[in-house]
């Protein structure tokens, strides 16, 4: 029932989330981390700043968030795996290089540890209210990827498929787990995941061929560019102003369309490469939860309660956040009766499934009091929503606010 | 009953040359006899110890005294002595235990110190800084009955200097007053309150990390515009300050909003588990500056932001140390009077038990090194006037008896305590050269 791997054989380790990242992000080749401290997502840069210098790595404490994402931009410029740690307020603040990170695309990956928001909000307490930001922060229509792990083990095994999938799409990746999972301490074996992320670590695809007729946003059919760094022989121009192949700004109506039109398909073609989920017991689920993080561990827990009492319930989870992975949502719950997003906010998972699903009813628990929602809470609700009389069908669609 | 002015005395900076004694019995026996003098330095096992009258609150000698020629001033607190009610039984040499009662034989009667009206000759002639006339008192007397604005109930650490500076820096900034309190030890500590009866008693806010001094520009501004007259505060840490807080507080200090910019420094992020900050001076331990096989602290010197505020023309900037009172009252009394029409900057140094690795009942003994050892300069500075030390900078201690009462230094190697020596060698060097130049400008008309 626990499809989550949290307990491996052998050669264990008890460590933290945050940690597991750290190593995570070590393991998958990054060697330069700029961050600024902040509540709950500090021990990263801890972890770091003793780590990254054992392998020749560059650790920086910058003067603040928005210095650390764009000393990061600058180092992922320069050729190398480069992260940077915040939580929600400093992930405020890293909204605008964000953005240029994703218009320039240049590779990195900027982990967000969700407390309580908004604002300052609560710096200790867990929060899953960064879902919609995470997709829609920045200003304009750029393409992200988000990946929310639920497990100190998955904590490390998706950093390191964000270098990858940051490095082989040339984009941002936005790394988004809650606080509880962050510094949730537990036992893991990381040897086998590590290896297993190294051989599918895949390196950046670099400009090759004559240097006269390089263009830094030409493509081929993959739709990534070929990337240069300055100084490297070839022409390069990185800039936040809308450009055209040649990577110089242009107000070209028909260049810009092309360039930007690029950028928002270019996940499309990668969707195998990037999609990911975990569908616990849907074949045959009534009722279907869906959820991440924290919330998703207690559906766990929940899926079993309620099959213990006769409702059959399943979890779909999705470790790709975003793009979501919406075809396999629309798989898992083909045969369910009710769905149930129990999440950390005051509704926004939930608008996407409803967004996915259309007229299907969709239920929420929905919490932003800083604490989690606990296994019993969310088999009750599920349980509520199958009719186990046989008699009927699932309750009234549409979203509704349970407090 | 007020507290009184008092001489201090520090055994260990003695080395009896009694020369305190004999400007003694110069000022009040016109003579050069040490024999004479109302106070005398007594060898005693390679160690002096002091004979003088302490003032005390509850005399003996007063009480003994059948002649009432003995009586305290309620006003100074000095036991006066008078000569023509006096009829020499020397009882009162019977009830001191401080040996403060001398018998003067040439004079035939008793003679004792009266702090010679506030100026004590004997300190001005001490060479080596053991004897003090400790004027503090004067603190408690003028604040000790004003409000306290800041409430029991707050959760700083054991013998946490920043709550120290918060509650005398509230004393007199008094209950007319806006604070603003980015993130970090200060409202972590309760002091933007947690159930309404703790924290501070005038309204506080917790603006961001980001831009406390532009939301006070708001505060300010707009109180100003409707006629009311409010001080205008901040209360932040160094990282909110000098780090991710300093393109509002230089844009506030360039167009001279009228507020008092307090920075309570503790040299790092302490709040959120020790990062280094930009105010960390080199090679410091922090959870991000680590110390092992290949980290050995902070690597690069901390930012003088004081002298940066300096530049941004500002109506006043100090520096200040809770190891000495007087002047931190001094400097909050122009800070304040400076804020009413300018931009005022007021940096406080802070040890933190917690972070810096020392035991918390030494906060004060620590504030007081750093300043001795020059680590830290103490120095006030206005447009008009310049900038003056107020702290003399000469014969300071050495080094290490700073450094090594420290644990974020206890790796410091021989090569590492040399460039701090150097660092501070240069800063002494360049703010002396500050006070002995020109002000920024010319005395008003």
């Amino acid at each position: 029932m626990n499809a989550i791997e949290t307990a491996p054989a052998a050669s264990m380790q008890l460590i933290s989330g945050n940690h597991a990242c750290a190593l995570g992000a070590i393991a998958a080749g990054c060697r330069f981390f700029a961050g600024y401290p902040i509540t709950p997502s500090s021990e990263i840069a801890e972890r770091l700043s003793r780590g990254l210098p054992e392998v020749d790595g560059v650790f920086v404490q910058m003067e603040d968030e928005i210095a650390s994402i764009a000393a990061v931009i600058g180092a992922s410029m320069g050729g190398v795996k480069a992260m940077t740690a915040t939580s929600g307020p400093g992930f405020s603040l890293k909204q605008e290089n964000l953005g240029y990170a994703a218009g320039a695309e240049i590779p990195c990956v900027i982990v967000n540890v969700m407390r309580g928001g908004p604002s300052t909000g609560m710096p200790t307490r867990p929060a899953q209210g960064d879902i919609m930001q995470a997709r829609w922060g920045s200003h304009g229509d750029y393409p992200i990827i988000a990946l929310a792990p639920a497990s100190v083990r998955e904590i490390y095994t998706e950093t390191i498929r964000a270098f990858d999938l940051s490095e082989t799409l040339r984009t941002p990746v936005v790394l988004l787990y809650d606080q509880v999972i962050a510094q949730l301490t537990e036992t893991v074996e990381l040897g086998d995941a590590g290896a297993r992320g190294r051989a599918a670590a895949a390196e950046r695809k670099w400009a090759s061929g004559p240097r006269e007729s390089y263009r830094p946003y030409a493509v081929d059919e993959d739709g990534i560019p070929a990337m240069s760094r300055p100084g490297a022989g070839y022409r390069v121009h990185t800039t936040g102003l809308n450009h055209a192949e040649d990577g110089f700004p242009t107000q070209n109506p028909e260049a810009v369309a092309r360039n930007l039109g690029r950028l928002l398909a270019k996940f499309e073609r990668h969707r195998d490469l990037i999609d990911s989920w975990q569908a616990l017991a849907c074949e045959d689920a009534e009722v279907v939860i869906v959820s991440i993080g924290i919330s998703a561990r207690a559906a766990i827990r929940a899926v079993a309660m309620c099959r213990a009492r006769g409702v059959r319930a399943g979890l779909f989870r999705p470790v790709t956040l975003w793009p979501f992975p919406q075809a396999a949502l629309r798989e898992a719950t083909a045969g369910a009766r009710a769905v149930l997003v129990p999440e950390l906010n005051a509704g926004q998972l939930s608008l996407e499934v409803q967004r996915i699903l259309g007229d299907r009813p969709v239920d929420a628990i929905h919490r932003y009091n800083g604490e989690p929602i606990t296994p019993a809470e969310i088999a009750e609700r599920a349980s509520s929503l199958i009719d186990t009389t046989g008699a009927g069908s699932a309750k009234a669609p549409g979203v509704r606010r349970a407090r | 009953m007020g507290a009184f002015e008092t001489i201090s005395f520090r055994p260990e900076n003695c080395n009896g040359c009694n020369d305190c004694m004999i400007a003694c019995a110069q000022a009040k026996a016109q003579s050069d006899d040490a024999a004479r003098s109302r106070i005398q330095v007594l060898s005693s096992d390679g160690s002096y110890e002091l004979a003088m009258c302490r003032q005390c609150g509850d005399p003996e000698c007063v009480h003994n005294c059948p002649a009432a020629a003995l009586s305290k001033d309620a006003e100074s607190g000095v036991i006066d002595w008078d000569a023509s009610k006096c009829v020499d039984c020397l009882l009162c040499t019977v009830g001191c235990s401080y040996g403060g009662m001398v018998y003067d034989v040439d004079a035939g009667h008793v003679a004792k110190c009266d702090l010679c009206d506030g100026d004590p000759a004997c300190v001005k002639a001490c060479p080596r800084g053991a004897l003090k006339f400790l004027t503090t008192a004067r603190i408690y007397n003028e604040v000790g009955n004003l409000e306290d604005l800041f409430v029991p109930g707050l959760a700083g650490c054991q013998g946490c200097n920043t709550e120290l500076i918060i509650r005398h820096a509230m004393r007199r900034i008094g209950p007319e007053a806006v604070v603003a309190t980015p993130p970090g030890c200060i409202p972590g500590m309760g002091t933007v309150g947690y159930n309404g009866l703790t924290g501070t008693k005038v309204p506080v806010f917790h603006p961001l990390l980001t831009n406390t001094a532009s939301m006070l520009t708001g505060v300010r501004r707009y109180y100003k515009r409707i006629g009311r007259n409010v001080k205008v505060v901040a209360l932040a840490g160094d990282g909110g300050t000098a780090d991710v807080g300093f393109q509002s507080l230089s844009g506030a200090a360039e167009r001279g909003e009228e507020m008092l910019f307090i920075c309570v420094d503790n040299e790092g992020y302490m709040n959120t588990g020790m990062q280094r900050s930009g105010c960390t001076p080199y090679g410091a331990w922090t959870s991000t500056t680590p110390v092992g096989e290949r980290g050995r602290g902070k690597t690069q010197d901390a930012k003088n932001l004081p002298l940066l505020m300096v530049m941004h023309h500002c109506a006043y900037v100090a520096t200040a140390s809770t190891g000495f009172m007087e002047d931190l009252y001094d400097k909050l009394d122009r800070a304040i009077e400076a804020s009413e029409h300018g931009f005022a900057y007021l940096h406080v140094y802070s040890p933190c038990t917690t972070g810096w690795r020392f035991p918390s009942d030494q906060n004060i003994e620590v504030s007081r090194k750093a300043v001795r050892t020059n680590f830290v300069l103490l120095w006030e500075f206005d447009p008009q006037s310049g900038l003056r030390l107020t702290h003399a900078a000469e014969d300071p201690l050495p080094l290490a008896e700073y450094v090594m009462a420290l644990g974020k230094y206890r790796h410091l190697s021989e090569e590492q305590i040399a460039h701090i020596e150097g660092t501070i060698a240069q800063n002494v060097k360049f703010v002396k050269g500050l006070a002995a130049g020109v002000p920024l400008a010319a005395a008003p008309a």
